[in-house]
């Protein structure tokens, strides 16, 4: 079994579910309190893709330090960089070209979270997320750290 | 014939007897009062009462005199004193805080070498990609939190620090929380982490660094990126021994 280590980045305005996605993936809990991440928090999850023992270090950047000079520092030598914005808050998505682009990375992934709360009345919002998640219920959070692991060793 | 004697001198007795005399009793007048005088005085000097009894009539006089002066002189005596004291007990408290002294009191029931309280001893020293933050190698005396997480976590703190306090051309040498000190030397594109218990000196500081040197300059190149387990042998043997030179040498 080969041991790979992988950073992940996520970043994203306050409030969109980044630490939510996180927490779901590596301890497969969601809490309904909403507690603003200070500076940056790293966890990790080891995940075995065929005879590979990859482990995710995930960088948690809080929302305040979206538009600080310090996410360039951050986000050295990552894999992948996922941007994670609020499917029900279109303001959450006004920055995201514009950051990815100042970003040097080749992957960037863009994460539409909260499709639980997606709704008949909230539903035109419209944007090219590469994947959508809900944090609550754990949808399609799994495959896209897989997914991004999978991509990270090809 | 002539006297042998100066016959001017024979006249000044002549003429000045009685002045002479006159002259001799009033002399040996003050002198015995004087002397009276002087003996008064003395009695009255080596009479305790009598003295501490002045001193307490004007004793307030003697406090406005000598009050400031001994006030500043007994304020910078404390001042010193209490610094000197807050020196002492620093000290003793550190020596005692210390786990070696704690174990070796409790568990190895003998009397304890002074000399070697507080010594500095290694944790762990983590080799860590100082871009990613990822951990490219690792020496573990005590398993506690992952190392992968305190790998990302120091390199996040270094990049925070770094950009707030300085500019890229400074680094942060050195981080300290609760009893523990995280000595930080960076090499290229990585940097070390060493993880001590105890108390830092400047020769500490220096034997580390030269070890790390030394490891960097003669081991690095065996890093394989996609699997560092022999990696983490040959750093846990590098550093075993440097450990071992550590507790013989005292700082």
């Amino acid at each position: 079994m080969q041991e790979i280590k992988r950073k992940i980045v996520l970043i994203g305005c306050k409030g969109v579910g980044k630490t939510s996605l996180i927490k779901k993936f590596v301890h497969n809990h969601f809490d309904e309190k909403y507690l603003s991440t200070i500076g940056v928090k790293v966890d990790k999850k080891e995940v075995v893709i065929g005879d590979n023992n990859i482990s995710l270090i995930l960088w948690d950047v809080a929302g305040e330090l979206l538009n600080d000079r310090m996410l360039s520092s951050y986000t050295l030598g990552a894999h992948a960089i996922v941007y994670v914005h609020d499917l029900t808050r279109p303001e959450s998505f006004n920055t995201c070209l514009s950051t990815l682009e100042k970003i040097k990375c080749d992957k960037k992934i863009i994460v539409g979270n909260k499709t639980d709360l997606i709704t008949a009345n909230n539903n035109n919002f419209s944007t090219k997320s590469d994947y959508t998640t809900s944090a609550k219920s754990g949808e399609g959070v799994e495959k896209l750290f897989l997914e991004i692991a999978e991509s990270s060793i090809n | 014939m002539m006297s042998s004697t100066d016959p001017f001198e024979e006249l000044k007795s002549i003429i000045l007897q009685e002045e002479r005399k006159k002259n001799n009793a009033i002399t040996e007048d003050l002198k015995n009062k004087l002397l009276d005088k002087i003996n008064k005085i003395e009695n009255e000097l080596n009479d305790p009462n009598k003295f501490s009894t002045k001193i307490e009539g004007s004793k307030n006089q003697i406090i406005d005199v000598l009050g400031p002066v001994m006030g500043r002189m007994i304020k910078k005596y404390i001042a010193t004193e209490i610094a000197k004291l807050n020196d002492n007990i620093s000290s003793q408290t550190n020596k005692l805080t210390s786990a070696q002294y704690w174990k070796e009191k409790i568990f190895k029931n003998k009397k304890t070498d002074i000399t070697k309280i507080n010594q500095p001893e290694i944790e762990e020293i983590l080799m860590i990609n100082k871009e990613s933050g990822l951990l490219l190698g690792c020496y573990i005396n005590n398993e506690r939190l992952d190392k992968d997480m305190i790998a990302g976590m120091l390199t996040a703190i270094k990049a925070f620090m770094e950009d707030t306090f300085s500019n890229k051309a400074q680094e942060v040498g050195f981080i300290e929380y609760s009893d523990y000190g995280i000595l930080l030397h960076s090499l290229g594109s990585y940097y070390y982490s060493v993880v001590f218990s105890g108390r830092k000196s400047k020769q500490f500081e220096e034997f580390i660094i030269k070890e790390l040197n030394t490891f960097s300059e003669t081991q690095v190149g065996n890093i394989n990126k996609n699997n560092n387990e022999n990696f983490n042998d040959k750093m846990k043997l590098y550093f075993e021994n440097t450990c071992k030179k550590l507790k013989e040498k005292l700082f």
